[in-house]
């Protein structure tokens, strides 16, 4: 299982309850798209908070940073403990296994909150994993 | 002295490198067999906090951990105009800090142990001065590691320590406990602007021996390597090819660790050294007898 709607509407409340990004977070305002296969979600970060979820955007919808990868890779990249390789985007995509696109600038800026956030990605899906 | 004192002690040497003098700063615990470690790029001698109070490690070793110039406590150059040049660490530069550094504290051939950038050294001492070390022990170490060396570190519309921590993050092993992990992060936060970027030139743009590696004779001096699984800047493959290279280097790949052994999990780390540090004291101990 890659990314799909339920985790993420999960994710949004996990960062909305998250402590380090309400002390980190203050000027995370960034559109960015996770691509998992075929299937694209654009996360709209509103300083600090997931403002917004757009399931499978018209490709005229303007992001700033995307990371793409194989639902396979999602689908290791979210396990917990994750295996080495897919651990972390940037040992994903220096290996092969993953894609960062965009304005890699932005992505630098923002690199702690787009961090915690996909910690945040991982911890939701372990517990959907367990209550499943 | 109290109870919570601890035993480390730390202090500064001076040690002349290129026509300059240096004030560093070095961190000690033990006795016996001289342990020189060096920290990663743009890190400091605290990544060697579990090791300096181990006495598995300290009641055969003399642990000396000392802060490159630029890092921790140790400063620039006070005779230097060093702001007017860009710091860009260079192999000649680092090997003879080391040696000197060695020398001034007056140092019987020490085992020298160094992770990342450290590890890299390694090689380049186990190639050019052999007879000056017992042992060499390069941690998270390849031939060739290219890519680090980018502007995104010092960058004026970027939060260098933000990024340099969230970045290093990802090359720990998810096993690391949190506060081994925050830890970590920390000391990537607090290096000085530009610091991080211009060791990763040594690391990443002047660092290639895929043609000198095989150079290395492990009859002047045992070349020990380790490389976490959770590594990708020298995943253990690329560490194993290399170790490969080089006739009678011993080459470990250690499981639940990443770029950061010592730093990240000090008793999963102690698993892979200890022996080590061991096989180094027993083969001491026979030259000794000789």
């Amino acid at each position: 299982m890659g990314l799909n709607e339920r985790l993420l509407g999960d994710l949004q409340e996990a960062v909305r309850k998250d402590p380090e990004l309400a002390v980190v977070g203050k000027f995370f305002t960034c559109d960015l798209l996770l691509g998992s296969g075929e299937r694209h979600f654009l996360l709209r970060f509103r300083e600090g908070d997931l403002a917004e979820i757009i399931p499978n955007p018209l490709p005229v919808v303007p992001w700033r940073v995307a990371i793409k990868a194989p639902e396979e890779t999602w689908e290791k990249f979210l396990q917990n403990p994750p295996p080495p390789e897919f651990h972390d985007i940037w040992a994903a995509t220096w290996l092969g296994h993953m894609t960062l696109e965009g304005d890699t600038k932005v992505l630098m800026q923002h690199h702690l909150a787009i961090w915690r956030t996909l910690k945040l990605l991982r911890e939701t899906a372990s517990v959907n994993f367990a209550a499943a | 002295m109290g109870a919570n004192v601890s035993p480390v002690t730390g202090r500064y040497v001076d040690v002349e490198v290129e026509g300059e003098t240096y004030e560093v700063f070095f961190l000690e615990n033990g006795e016996g067999i001289p342990l020189l470690c060096q920290h990663t790029a743009g890190a400091h001698n605290h990544q060697f906090r579990n090791l300096l109070r181990d006495p598995e490690v300290t009641e055969n070793f003399r642990v000396i951990a000392y802060d490159l110039p630029y890092h921790g406590k140790s400063d620039p150059p006070h005779g230097k105009e060093w702001w007017k040049e860009q710091y860009d660490l260079t192999s000649s530069f680092f090997q003879e800090f080391v040696l000197n550094l060695s020398e001034a504290l007056d140092l019987d051939r020490p085992v020298f142990m160094g992770s990342s950038m450290g590890g890299v050294l390694c090689l380049h001492l186990a190639r050019n001065h052999p007879e000056s070390f017992r042992a060499l022990i390069a941690l998270e170490a390849a031939d060739f590691t290219p890519g680090f060396y980018l502007d995104w570190w010092a960058h004026p519309e970027i939060n260098d320590g933000e990024l340099a921590s969230s970045v290093v993050e990802g090359l720990m092993a998810p096993q690391t406990s949190e506060l081994d992990r925050r830890l970590t992060m920390w000391y990537y936060s607090q290096a000085a602007p530009g610091v991080l970027k211009g060791d990763l030139y040594f690391y990443s743009a002047e660092h290639d021996m895929r043609e000198t590696i095989g150079e290395i004779d492990t009859r002047k001096v045992p070349l020990y390597m380790l490389t976490g699984e959770y590594d990708y800047l020298s995943t253990p493959t690329q560490s194993e090819a290399t170790a490969e290279k080089i006739e009678g280097a011993k080459f470990e790949a250690m499981r639940e660790i990443g770029h950061f052994p010592m730093s990240e999990n000090h008793e999963t780390f102690m698993g892979y050294v200890a022996p080590i540090l061991q096989e180094i004291r027993s083969a001491d101990r026979v030259a000794g007898s000789a």
